[in-house]
């Protein structure tokens, strides 16, 4: 139970670091245009960080987005099926959404593996190392693949209606 | 039966070293008829430029054109393609195209069949008219040069700042003075319309083009004998008169620049020496200090300055 | 190797059943990315090019202004700051049936000035206009429309970093075609008023009915000095700083950002709990999109990997077509294309066969520029597969089904027709600015 109780954590507190990354993302390009014109020291990071966020939010709050059904799913044509066979089809997506994440984690660790093993860099504004684009993506749907999985395993359906504010 | 190389261009269709590849392949496929055929399937479309080798290193793609420097975080002796102040021909008669070769098999597991160079100099372009030392050299010291990481080292060492500006954005920064100019190849900057705002060419230019065309090992393996020589016959003569098309295309663009009123800004002597030293050094000393064991090999091969 | 119809069949099909089946769309974009490697471009080494494209597709600058925009919007909202202007417009406009409908296109259009990206703009608008105007009684299809609608000015209206883009693949000048976009995009905005008018006509239920108090004009401009004039700070840090160089448009959207912020502080609206609000909207409606972006550019190159692309642009052109049926021949390629790929693969793959046919019919290139980049920017509200509709769902309220979306969008995809059929009928709405600006 305190495992279940560390991943809800895990969840929830990736899906914080991605809004906060967005925050950062914010602050550097707001200080990137000041410093250029007003003689600051320049921070030739700010490209490569904001680049590197965009992925990193995008992956680290999107295992969230499976929990509160977030990412966007069209339920107008299956809705017109019988309760069961919705009910089925459901279960089915659940199972192949789960499975296919799974997979692209575990290729994208791969790469990750090779790159870090070999040492590539990533030469942005600034280098950067070349396995952290492919970590980010293997933890992303790693944790999407669970979610789904949990969701499959607790019963409930993907409805995709998560759009509330 | 014959043998058919799917290709890519890092470029897109419409860029003009794309199509001077186009020729390249028009003539193989010419000289090959029934032998060898090489198809250019589309550019980056189909696989975004800069992972086009990565792709070509998985044998996804059979074969691709673009600069090498795209694969310079896996491979630094992309590099020596980069500071080279030799022509194809030189570095292919040396054994220096070889070395490289040898390199990239090893580590980006390519089979590497030219290095393809539009070898003209990219030339500094600014908005205004960059002060003088009593040297003679110019002053670029606070210059707002647009960033590109091969040549960031460089325009340090000249005093400038590099600031990072998506190529969408370049056209309206330039109109709006966001930044003072960049470092570019001239053919490139027409199919902008960036000249509209850059009043000024720093001459000499500095370095070259690093293109490259390479193909998946294990579809080179599968070439027959024949297929193999022709791609390396046309390969060589296109190595060779693609270097003078591309400086005669390089001046060409740059006098279409002044008869529209672009200004020169000529450095002599010494100080014309010291600024295409800068730039070479730059190159030479981040491949020095990648730690490459063939570093210095590749600058003995590579350069004569 | 597959005929061009196949793939298309395998790849375009597969994707409907999957979606039609609720899986989330950015997982069925993926999945069918997975099967279409594996199939085109063989095994593990396949899906491993996948994912290093997909590393490009999202790690790129000019997407910056996604959550930038997104980030601003949730400000406007959170901090109560457009509530404000709403209140403040209600009791100056308190006449105009629909009032909040027209200031959606009047500041979509301002926005679309600022932004080049239509996405951004749509999630920035859906986010802060949407929750509030249905609070007020507003009818979804008529909140909908009009913000995908602007959204798609976005690109039209300079600055566009897609014209600039358009502009170089098809060797068409730069500076020419981003002024050309501005009479259109003005008239585009005008034919949305037009509309939107018309349908409180048709409709007058859609829209919250007249106010009966009225405001004494001390109230009225009170509101408006206090809650609307402010926000020309927010205009000038996005437009303003472009102007003056100190900022790229990609830049600008974090500086409206910023004055969003100071904004809220100087009227004390900034609570920590207004910006982690705020921060938690935005990452919300980011991913969701960031990762449809990283399933759909993919399939673009997939798509186009296969030949299915290159297939239908070279039979549809194909024909010996007098010049107009050629110029619709290529106006449908761009809008089937658009439905399932990314505006600029689009751009790589028509234009080598577009701008020679152009010349051919001696169609003027800046004219022909402007008619494809509101074709483009149709496709981002086309079904099945329109980014614009999917982020509009996204930050619809709990509920709101696709077809909602779709029938709210129809309307405003008709008024981009008539607008295309005026520009083949007066081609000096686009050739005249350029012209007069030499
Ligand atoms: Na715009
Ligand atoms: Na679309």
């Amino acid at each position: 139970m305190i495992l279940l109780k560390l991943y809800d954590r895990i969840i929830l507190g990736l899906a914080a670091l991605g809004a906060a990354s967005l925050a950062v993302v914010t602050v550097l390009i707001i200080y990137d245009v000041l410093s250029r014109n007003l003689g600051w020291t320049p921070l030739n990071a700010t490209s490569a960080i904001v680049e590197y966020a965009l992925l990193f939010s995008t992956m680290a709050a999107a295992p969230w987005l499976v929990r509160i059904n977030g990412h966007v799913s069209l339920s107008s044509v299956i809705k017109l099926t019988p309760r069961a066979v919705q009910r089925g089809v459901n279960r089915l997506v659940l199972l192949i959404a789960a499975s296919a994440v799974g997979i692209l984690a575990v290729v994208s660790g791969r790469i990750g593996l090779r790159q870090w093993q070999s040492g590539t860099i990533d030469m942005r504004s600034v280098d950067l190392s070349g396995w952290l684009l492919y970590a980010f993506m293997a933890l992303g749907f790693a944790l999407m693949a669970t979610e789904f999985l949990r969701m499959l395993l607790r019963g409930e359906e993907y409805t995709g209606a998560g759009g509330e504010h | 039966a014959e043998d058919v190389l799917r290709s890519l261009t890092a470029f897109p269709s419409t860029d003009n070293t794309s199509q001077l590849y186009v020729r390249f392949a028009d003539a193989v496929n010419e000289r090959g008829k029934g032998i060898v055929r090489v198809d250019v399937i589309g550019g980056p479309e189909i696989v975004p430029g800069l992972q086009q080798i990565e792709a070509v290193g998985r044998g996804v793609v059979d074969m691709t054109f673009g600069p090498i420097s795209y694969a310079l975080g896996s491979m630094p002796e992309a590099d020596a393609w980069v500071g080279s102040d030799l022509d194809p021909m030189v570095t292919r008669e040396n054994g220096g195209f070889a070395l490289v070769q040898q390199v990239a098999a090893e580590t980006l597991g390519i089979h590497i069949l030219a290095r393809f160079a539009p070898a003209a100099p990219l030339h500094l372009y600014l908005l205004e008219e960059p002060a003088r030392k009593e040297d003679g050299s110019i002053d670029l010291t606070g210059k707002r040069l647009r960033a590109s990481p091969l040549y960031n080292a460089f325009y340090e060492s000249l005093g400038a700042i590099p600031v990072s500006i998506p190529v969408p954005d370049v056209y309206t920064g330039l109109e709006r003075g966001t930044f003072d100019g960049l470092g570019y190849p001239p053919s490139a900057i027409e199919g902008w319309n960036w000249d509209r705002f850059l009043k000024y060419r720093v001459d000499p230019g500095f370095l070259q083009a690093d293109l490259g065309i390479y193909i998946a090992p294990a579809k080179w393996a599968t070439l027959s004998e024949e297929s193999r020589q022709i791609l390396t016959e046309v390969a060589i003569e296109f190595e060779a008169s693609s270097y003078e098309d591309w400086q005669k295309l390089t001046g060409d663009v740059n006098a279409r620049f002044e008869a529209q009123g672009m200004q020169v800004v000529q450095l002599e002597g010494d100080a014309a020496k010291a600024f295409v030293d800068a730039a070479h050094d730059a190159v030479w000393n981040r491949l020095k200090a990648s730690g490459s064991p063939h570093a210095d090999a590749l600058r003995a091969l590579y350069f004569s300055r | 190797m597959m005929e061009w119809y196949e793939a298309t069949a395998f790849l375009i099909g597969g994707l409907m059943v999957l979606m039609l089946f609720g899986m989330p769309v950015a997982v069925a974009f993926l999945i069918i990315n997975m099967a279409g490697v594996m199939v085109l471009m063989g095994g593990i080494g396949g899906i491993e090019q996948l994912l290093t494209n997909a590393t490009a597709a999202v790690t790129s600058f000019t997407l910056a202004p996604v959550p930038l925009f997104l980030i601003m919007g949730e400000l406007l909202f959170h901090s109560g700051l457009a509530i404000g202007v709403f209140n403040a417009l209600d009791k100056c406009f308190g006449g105009v049936r629909g009032r909040l409908a027209y200031l959606t296109v009047g500041g979509g259009t301002i926005f679309a000035t600022l932004s080049g990206s239509s996405m951004a703009n749509t999630a920035m608008l859906g986010s802060t206009l949407m929750p509030d105007m249905l609070n007020r009684g507003y009818k979804k299809y008529i909140v909908m429309g009009p913000i995908i609608a602007t959204g798609g000015l976005a690109m039209i209206i300079p600055p566009s970093s897609l014209a600039v883009l358009l502009g170089s693949l098809a060797r068409i000048d730069v500076g020419a075609l981003l002024i050309a976009g501005l009479i259109p995009g003005l008239v585009l905005a005008m034919l949305y008023v037009g509309t939107i008018w018309l349908m409180i006509r048709i409709d007058p239920e859609a829209a919250p009915g007249y106010t009966p108090e009225t405001h004494s004009l001390q109230e009225v401009l009170g509101g408006l000095i206090r809650d609307v004039l402010p926000m020309a700070l927010v205009i000038f840090a996005v437009v303003g700083l472009i102007l003056l160089g100190w900022a790229t448009p990609t830049e600008s959207a974090a500086c409206g950002t910023a004055a969003v912020a100071i904004l809220a502080l100087l009227y004390r609206r900034l609570s920590m709990e207004v910006i982690v609000k705020s921060l938690r909207g935005s990452v919300k409606v980011s991913a969701m999109m960031l990762m449809i972006i990283l399933g759909s550019t993919t399939f673009s190159q997939i798509l186009a990997f296969s030949g299915a692309s290159q297939g239908l642009i070279a039979f549809a052109t194909s024909f010996d077509l007098s010049a107009y049926a050629m110029l619709l021949a290529m106006l449908i390629v761009l809008i089937i294309l658009g439905m399932f790929m990314d505006q600029l693969s689009i751009m790589m793959l028509t234009l080598p066969i577009f701008i020679p046919l152009v010349v051919l019919y001696e169609f003027d290139t800046v004219w022909f520029g402007i008619v494809m980049l509101l074709a483009l920017e149709l496709s981002l509200a086309t079904p099945p597969f329109g980014l614009l509709l999917f982020v509009m769902l996204g930050v619809a309220p709990r509920g709101t089904t696709m077809k909602e979306v779709v029938y709210a969008s129809v309307p405003f995809i008709l008024c981009t027709l008539v607008l295309i059929g005026l520009l083949a009928a007066v081609p000096d709405l686009a050739l005249w600015l350029p012209s007069v600006m030499r």
